[in-house]
């Protein structure tokens, strides 16, 4: 193999793969450690739960996104209006007391509309993100463990994958399959698989020389088994940091995407949707509770989720001070 | 360094051809035939068998391998295709399209460079410090706020609220071309996609030179009493400009994502535009020939990374 695959690509792989390696190497240690020591045992599970904890800004953001969560997933409770109820007596006014946040060019509750998009969002993001990281796992895994012709093909590929300027290929393929939430979320996962099999293949190297895989062999278990329960434990942490740098950017395309009119379909609320109003230099001089509002919405959503990201990726460092 | 660059050569042409057969399959997976395309009402309707007739002088009556390799032969010759839309040749259409963009993307990548390089220095050798997480936070919010939400406020706060910069454009209507009006009309895109390519470029400067920091040659060169900044400079830096050297090639495909996005912000006359107008008109063939030429830009910049990091690092080429 060429000495390419372990530097960077896209998301931060090399330091993710290194410190997940580090972080399984100081866990081994850390066993006998905690045999001798007074306290009870320390999982590397727990360690990381307890950094994570300690990463203020990283909790506060996992606080926000489990808030953002629920608000989506109660949205008919909280929502003060019908997000698609059109106000013909109030026809872009400004934030009042009956609307909170004004009403658009169609008279729509803007609080209501935010509210509902963070459904799409969401959606897109977690959806996006699982599927194109499951995608990635099973590929990186394969590769990794069989190498050979398999991992070059598979490689190969990805280098491919990873030449295209995902966005234009995703508002093409959008454009000739038909903008819907499920469009959006397949064609997102087809484009950002690489750089989780990247990852779970740089894993995967690393693990399948361990003794623990040369024991589960003369025990007898076949190499679908071992992938599944040896290697796949090792890859798990790498693998949550990844999944949720994914989730941020299938959101932050879903949002591009619907502000260049190829989102999901009008009237269905979403925030990138709700932002495109502001390409007319009116709305966006004089009408700012129309685009202010979902671009803060988004931003603050994938700027919380990246830093969930950034804190999983610290707790599961080892490097770094306890 | 003759072998190393044959070896990855060795690489990149298959890369290379598996970019044009997905671009191929793309093509194939568009909607509308294109031997009706080119054909005008009245002669659709005059002659009944004049669709076959099409299908076999384009050639869509052979296998699909073998069109795959006529259309190959085609592309060495230059020829992208022809625009359903406007029905002249797809070259015609992104050949004056191209300057905007270098120009475009060529001042965002500098300005990026030029404030996230220097800036991720001070950061590493201010770890820990406020300006260290203000510039950590800082990269963070680059990434996280949507493009088009960056350019939205910059047209609401330059060109709106203080009436500084031009909304929109590459030029004044009316008056002479000249390189102020060109400048003014750039600086707004130009920093927006700064922003956007500036956080990583912060981050893994930040991060490259604090490795690189840690190394026992570094320990010498202090030992042996060299200055800091010289330390720095001389034997820290440009050892952390090796991993640089690939951010920089794989944040290409996200420089052009950007790229088209603020075309579009800032009704700025390039290829992104052309993008979005393409899709809006539902003309693939425009919209496949700026992804194959993107794609095949990324794997050149990807083949110039490696080789400059086996100038900047002689270990690689081995």
């Amino acid at each position: 193999m060429t000495r390419d695959d372990g530097r960077a690509k896209g998301i931060d792989a090399e330091a993710i793969v290194e410190a997940s390696v580090a972080a399984g190497e100081e866990a081994i240690e850390d066993l006998s450690i905690g045999e001798m020591a007074t306290r009870s045992p320390r999982s590397p599970f727990r360690i990381a739960i307890r950094r994570f904890m300690k990463h203020r800004l990283a909790f506060i953001s996992l606080v926000f996104v489990a808030l953002l969560g629920l608000i989506a997933l109660f949205a008919p409770i909280i929502a003060p209006a019908d997000p698609n109820a059109v106000d013909l007596t109030s026809l872009r006014s400004p934030p009042s007391a009956t609307h909170l946040l004004g009403t658009d060019s169609s008279g729509r509750d803007v609080l209501s509309r935010i509210i509902y998009g963070a459904r799409v969002s969401l959606t897109v993001g977690i959806a996006a993100a699982i599927s194109a990281a499951g995608l990635g796992t099973v590929l990186g895994l394969i590769a990794g463990f069989t190498r050979g012709w398999v991992d070059t093909v598979i490689m190969r590929t990805v280098d491919i994958f990873l030449s295209f300027p995902s966005l234009i290929v995703i508002l093409l393929l959008v454009a000739i399959l038909g903008p819907s939430v499920i469009t959006i979320v397949v064609v997102i996962a087809f484009f950002e698989w690489p750089t989780s099999c990247r990852i779970v293949r740089q894993m995967t190297l690393a693990l399948r020389e361990h003794d623990f895989v040369l024991a589960a062999r003369a025990s007898g278990s076949s190499s679908p088994r071992i992938m599944r329960r040896h290697i796949l434990a090792g890859v798990v942490s790498p693998l949550t940091v990844v999944t949720t740098l994914l989730a941020a950017s299938a959101i932050l395309l879903e949002a591009a995407l619907s502000f260049l009119g190829l989102g999901v379909r009008q009237p269905q609320a979403s925030w990138g949707g709700m932002l495109s109003e502001a390409q007319s230099i009116t709305v966006l001089e004089g009408l700012p509770w129309l685009w202010l509002p979902p671009g803060i919405a988004i931003a603050a959503t994938v700027l919380a989720i990246n830093f969930v990201g950034d804190g999983l990726r610290d707790a599961f460092d080892p490097r770094q001070t306890r | 360094m003759l072998a190393y660059l044959i070896r990855r050569l060795m690489i990149a042409i298959p890369v290379l051809l598996g970019i044009l057969a997905m671009t191929f399959i793309l093509v194939h997976m568009l909607p509308g035939d294109p031997a009706t395309v080119l054909l005008t009402p009245e002669e659709l309707q005059g002659d009944p068998d004049i669709i076959e007739r099409r299908r076999a002088e384009l050639g869509l009556d052979r296998p699909l391998p073998v069109q795959y390799v006529a259309w190959l032969g085609e592309l060495m010759d230059g020829n992208l295709g022809v625009s359903f839309h406007r029905k002249v040749p797809v070259t015609e259409m992104i050949g004056p399209r191209v300057m905007p963009t270098l120009i475009l993307s060529g001042t965002g990548m500098l300005i990026a460079l030029l404030v996230g390089i220097p800036v991720g220095i001070a950061a590493a050798l201010r770890q820990n410090t406020k300006f260290d997480y203000a510039s950590g936070v800082g990269s963070m919010l680059a990434i996280s706020v949507p493009t088009f939400f960056q350019g939205l406020i910059a047209i609401y706060i330059f060109s709106i609220w203080l009436g500084w910069l031009p909304s929109g454009g590459m030029r004044t209507l009316g008056i002479p071309p000249s390189g102020l009006d060109l400048l003014k009309h750039l600086i707004l895109p130009a920093s927006v996609l700064a922003a956007v390519l500036m956080g990583p470029y912060v981050r893994y400067t930040r991060q490259s030179l604090l490795d690189v920091l840690r190394l026992d040659h570094v320990t010498t060169a202090r030992a042996k009493g060299v200055p800091h900044w010289g330390v720095v400079v001389k034997h820290a830096f440009r050892n952390s400009l090796i991993p640089l050297t690939t951010v920089i090639a794989v944040q290409i495909p996200a420089l052009l994502a950007g790229t088209v996005i603020i075309e579009f912000v800032f009704t700025w006359p390039g290829m992104g535009r052309l993008v979005i107008e393409g899709i809006n008109s539902r003309d693939y063939p425009v919209i496949l020939a700026v992804v194959m030429i993107t794609a095949v830009l990324v794997l050149l910049f990807n083949f110039m990374a490696d080789v400059t990091a086996a100038i900047l690092d002689p270990r690689i080429r081995l």
